[in-house]
């Protein structure tokens, strides 16, 4: 096991940010910690990284205790804080090396080596002269990533490293945080469901500082596999107990007497099923829109 | 604490301000001295004592100038996260980015030791200056200087505002320089309480060290001094995980 979080909790004056949460992280594999802004992912991050301690329950990393043996977790950890954290007066190379020192690499000769490997590996031939404020936001992040790997650590620790970029650098970054998990333990967090699905081999979700699921990927998929919304608008009145007669609709929510939510599982049949109930009842459909269902929704569920 | 010690020096000369302060710095004393009413070729004395007693005065201004970024900075920009995850102890960083400052403020003292030549070239050989004096008060202006950049950097740890830091520090050093040589002065404290009072205020070693003779006790005062506002910079910077 490269993580293995016992009981971990953190309360700030009198909220508890993270209650009593236990999960394992497996050498090698990436772990997505999903949850909403607020559910605790960052603060449990900061605490896996010695940044603050727990207020009680403990944590390994690599075997090291994150209290009693600070230096040694983090020696073994490349992190990338939550807003990625630079200097933007230092060129990118200049701040690699700053950040390679840091950790405790005192010969040029490697430190050398070891940049030029970073640099390769994140995708910043091109930028590599620049200095870190005149780079766009998703080479940032490459910059971000560069310096948690640079020393070659055996776990990598990722605070929400895709927010904020476009859907390119978005898809940049995931594809390279999969090919450094080929390599590396990988616990990275996001509140984006879609991102553990293309990412993680394993997920643990976290709602208001409790975990209310530890599963793989996939089993968590099936289990909500394809649950959408969709908002009706008919023209005249209709009542529920006639669109309950539509197939495949598993429950609905009444907004007006003309508007409606339609819980279902996903599928074009489904659509043309309430268009043709509409127009057997000869009640024209003003909206027909479909939303999947936001992580709110998918949290009620699981904690349901 | 060697890498930090560059990176701040780096930053430090990146940046215009460092010039410009340091060269206002020499050019406002240089002013002083030669150029202004009552300066030392009007007058029959070879001496530095204006300058002497002037320079407290700027410090109280420009070292906190120069150390107010050296943490608010890296609170604001969240760049203390990643310093301090790295394996590191806090008290590294701390040292670090004191001897940065330093190195920056010997820096800035290092060429007024020119008036010092200047002054010795232009005496008159029956009134020469007082180089023992002169020595001992470049000794006391180094270590004053030194304990105003810990206030400095302490004053940076505390906020996120430079601002805030500059104000901070600026108060601090004064408090620490003149407030309670002035406190010691008022009616009540005659007696021996005034000695002691001064004594805890800089004023004094730096005038006692000013006159020639370098007592090891002001040194160990000055050291404390210093110590006293690195941990103190320390804990400031712990505070984080007390919440
Ligand atoms: N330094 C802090 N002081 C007080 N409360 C905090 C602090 N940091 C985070 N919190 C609170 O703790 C909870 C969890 O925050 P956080 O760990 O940042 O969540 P996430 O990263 O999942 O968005 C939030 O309600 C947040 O307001
Ligand atoms: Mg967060």
């Amino acid at each position: 096991m490269s993580i293995i979080v016992n009981n971990l909790s953190k309360t700030y004056s009198d909220q508890k940010a993270v209650d009593s949460i236990s999960f394992e992280v497996k050498k090698g594999e990436i772990l997505g910690f999903l949850g909403p802004n607020g559910a605790g992912k960052s603060t449990t991050m900061k605490m896996l990284t010695c940044y603050i301690p727990p207020t009680s329950g403990n944590a390994t990393v690599c075997g090291f205790d994150i209290t009693q043996q600070s230096l040694d977790v983090r020696q073994k950890i490349g992190y990338l804080p939550e807003n990625n954290p630079l200097y933007y007066d230092m060129y990118v190379k200049e701040f690699l090396e700053f950040a390679l020192k840091v950790n405790g690499q005192k010969s040029m000769v490697n430190s050398n080596q070891a940049i030029k490997n970073a640099i390769d590996l994140v995708g910043l031939e091109v930028e590599q002269h620049k200095k870190i404020g005149q780079l766009s936001k998703g080479y940032k992040q490459r910059v971000g990533l560069a310096q948690a790997l640079i020393h070659d650590p055996e776990i990598l620790i990722l605070d929400e490293p895709t927010s904020g970029l476009d859907p390119n650098q978005l898809a940049d970054i995931r594809h390279l945080i999969k090919e450094l998990g080929k390599e590396k333990t990988i616990l990275f967090s996001t509140h984006i469901m879609q991102e553990v699905e293309a990412v993680c081999d394993n997920v643990v979700i976290i709602n208001k500082g409790k975990i209310v699921a530890n599963d793989k990927t996939s089993n968590l998929q099936t289990r909500l596999a394809g649950e959408v919304l969709i908002e009706v608008e008919f023209e005249n009145m209709v009542s529920e107990t006639e669109l309950n007669k539509i197939e495949n609709i598993h429950a609905i929510e009444k907004i007006s007497e003309t508007n409606f939510i339609l819980h279902g599982k996903e599928s074009t049949q489904l659509r043309k099923n309430i268009f043709a109930f509409a127009v057997s009842k000869n009640n024209a459909l003003l909206t027909l829109k479909q939303e999947t269902k936001s992580l709110e929704d998918i949290f009620q569920q699981l904690t349901n | 604490m060697t890498a930090i010690l560059k990176k701040e020096i780096n930053l430090f000369f990146s940046s215009l301000i460092a010039y410009i302060s340091m060269a206002v710095f020499f050019v406002v004393l240089a002013l002083n001295l030669f150029i202004f009413e009552g300066n030392i070729l009007d007058s029959n004395y070879a001496t530095l004592d204006t300058f002497f007693t002037l320079v407290p005065w700027i410090l109280i201004f420009l070292i906190p100038a120069i150390t107010m970024r050296t943490f608010a900075d890296e609170k604001q920009n969240g760049t203390i996260e990643f310093l301090a995850t790295k394996p590191i102890t806090d008290f590294q960083i701390v040292v670090g980015k004191y001897l940065a400052a330093l190195i920056l403020w010997f820096l800035t003292f290092l060429p007024t030791l020119i008036y010092f030549i200047c002054v010795k070239k232009l005496s008159l050989e029956n009134a020469p200056i007082d180089s023992g004096a002169t020595i001992g008060s470049y000794i006391g202006l180094f270590f004053l200087g030194a304990v105003f950049v810990g206030i400095g950097i302490f004053s940076s740890a505390i906020t996120n505002n430079q601002i805030v830091a500059f104000l901070v520090g600026v108060f601090l050093c004064y408090l620490m320089y003149d407030a309670f040589f002035r406190l010691s002065s008022l009616p009540i404290f005659e007696g021996r309480l005034d000695y002691i009072i001064q004594s805890i205020g800089l004023n004094a070693h730096y005038d006692s060290i000013s006159r020639g003779v370098v007592d090891t006790r002001d040194i160990i005062y000055f050291l404390s001094v210093i110590s006293l506002f690195l941990i103190a910079t320390r804990t400031a910077l712990e505070s984080r995980k007390w919440s």
